[in-house]
């Protein structure tokens, strides 16, 4: 099997949940798409380092969480960010609900990609670390702050998820 | 708590409706290959540049070089005479053949002149282990050791006529071919008139081609730059240089297996 050939049988396998991952970051389907696109780009031209990686999936990982930061560092300052958009619906009408995703869309763009990374994707501390290439005393402290962030978002009604 | 977090993630994403997905995969290959090409265009585009640089500085702007054009094409570099070359009136200039000759008269080329060429132009070092291609090709392979033990070189002259006449520039082109050690680095000079003159910098001693004894390489890019755009390089050269080499190599050599 020919390197274009494995990327494709790896890519195939993985693209969807590396979609969905980004969609979780990004909270569009049509940004999560480009996301996808361009960090499976960036896989095949990278991809006889990334084969000799522990975990190419965490690699592949990796390279979705650098295009998505990328891309918010591109992004104008005035733009604003879906969480700022919904706000306004959430004060006017109490009986609209705060989901895990729009609370989660409402973190800065590392602290969410720890939260996912941690709680979505299953990653261990060090991994995370690795990942974003922070220290990981660093990761649990975020961890901790945007855990205490989110419970405060969302509200009484699903504290317990956090008690 | 963790695992009610992932609970409450799994639950809102069940909500969502993410539109098809389409060929990401193979946009990602298309566009992954795109990408390499360009990288590969450019990477020749800058070795090509630099070894044009390289070769102008080593020789200065000299009587016989043309003058720069102010935007010189990045392909190209000015044709360098070699030193022992004295500086050649235009007038004496005669172009036989579409080929471009200083002085002298010119006769076919041969391997063996093309041997005593090529050590000519070699910075200084040991040469060894001369050999020729079979079916008298221009084609010749030598050991060269600049101190740090044998390497090999090739070199190779072809002409595909193209009508018109050598000119004054050469395009030189670096190719690497990982795969291939005798031809790990390929430096090329094509002249207008069709003329291509080959210099291969192996990485291996594959003298017989049953073997492949690594080498270190020690010639540079623009070393091997300087000595493919000689203008003395050709399917003709100078007669006297043809004799003188008749005479250094007066046994048959060895040929060598692709």
């Amino acid at each position: 099997m020919t390197d274009d050939e494995e990327f494709a049988e790896f890519a195939q396998a993985h693209a969807e949940r590396l979609r969905t991952t980004a969609y979780m970051l990004c909270r569009d389907w049509h940004l999560a798409q480009d996301l996808t696109q361009t960090a499976l780009t960036r896989l095949f031209l990278n991809w006889r380092r990334a084969v000799q990686a522990d975990n190419l999936v965490a690699y592949a990982q990796k390279i979705l969480l650098r295009a998505y930061l990328d891309h918010r560092r591109r992004r104008s300052s005035s733009e604003a960010v879906p969480g700022v958009l919904h706000e306004p619906a959430y004060r006017q009408n109490p009986d609209l609900r705060l989901t895990m995703l729009d609370a989660l869309g409402r973190l800065p763009a590392r602290d969410r990609a720890i939260v996912i990374l941690r709680y979505f994707e299953d990653l261990s501390v060090e991994q995370v670390a690795e990942v974003l290439e922070v220290p990981a005393g660093v990761v649990k402290s975020q961890t901790r702050r945007s855990l205490a962030k989110l419970r405060e978002m969302l509200g009484s009604d699903q504290l317990a998820l956090f008690a | 708590m963790e695992d009610d977090l992932r609970a409450a993630l799994r639950a809102d994403l069940a909500g969502e409706r993410p539109p098809p997905l389409g060929d990401v995969v193979g946009t990602a290959i298309s566009r992954g290959r795109r990408v390499r090409r360009n990288r590969r265009l450019a990477a020749v585009g800058a070795g090509v540049a630099v070894l044009a640089i390289a070769a102008f500085a080593a020789f200065g702007p000299g009587p016989q070089l043309p003058p720069l054009p102010s935007a010189l094409p990045p392909e190209s570099v000015p044709s360098i005479a070699a030193p022992p070359v004295a500086a050649v009136p235009p007038r004496s200039v005669t172009v036989r053949n579409g080929t471009q000759r200083a002085e002298g008269m010119q006769k076919k080329a041969t391997p063996t002149a093309m041997l005593h060429l090529l050590t000519t132009l070699l910075p200084p070092g040991r040469t060894s282990h001369y050999a020729v291609a079979r079916d008298d090709d221009l084609h010749v392979q030598l050991y060269y050791d600049a101190g740090y033990g044998p390497s090999m070189l090739r070199a190779q002259v072809a002409r595909k006529d193209t009508g018109v006449a050598r000119g004054s520039a050469a395009k030189l082109t670096v190719t690497h071919v990982p795969d291939d050690c005798v031809q790990d680095t390929d430096v090329r000079a094509t002249w207008p008139d069709g003329t291509t003159v080959q210099l291969d910098i192996a990485t291996c001693l594959e003298f017989d081609g049953r073997t492949d004894p690594p080498a270190k390489a020690q010639l540079s890019e623009a070393e091997a730059a300087l000595i493919v755009a000689d203008n003395r390089w050709g399917v003709t050269m100078d007669a006297g240089l043809v004799d003188q080499a008749a005479a250094e190599f007066p046994t048959a050599l060895p040929v060598f297996t692709r």
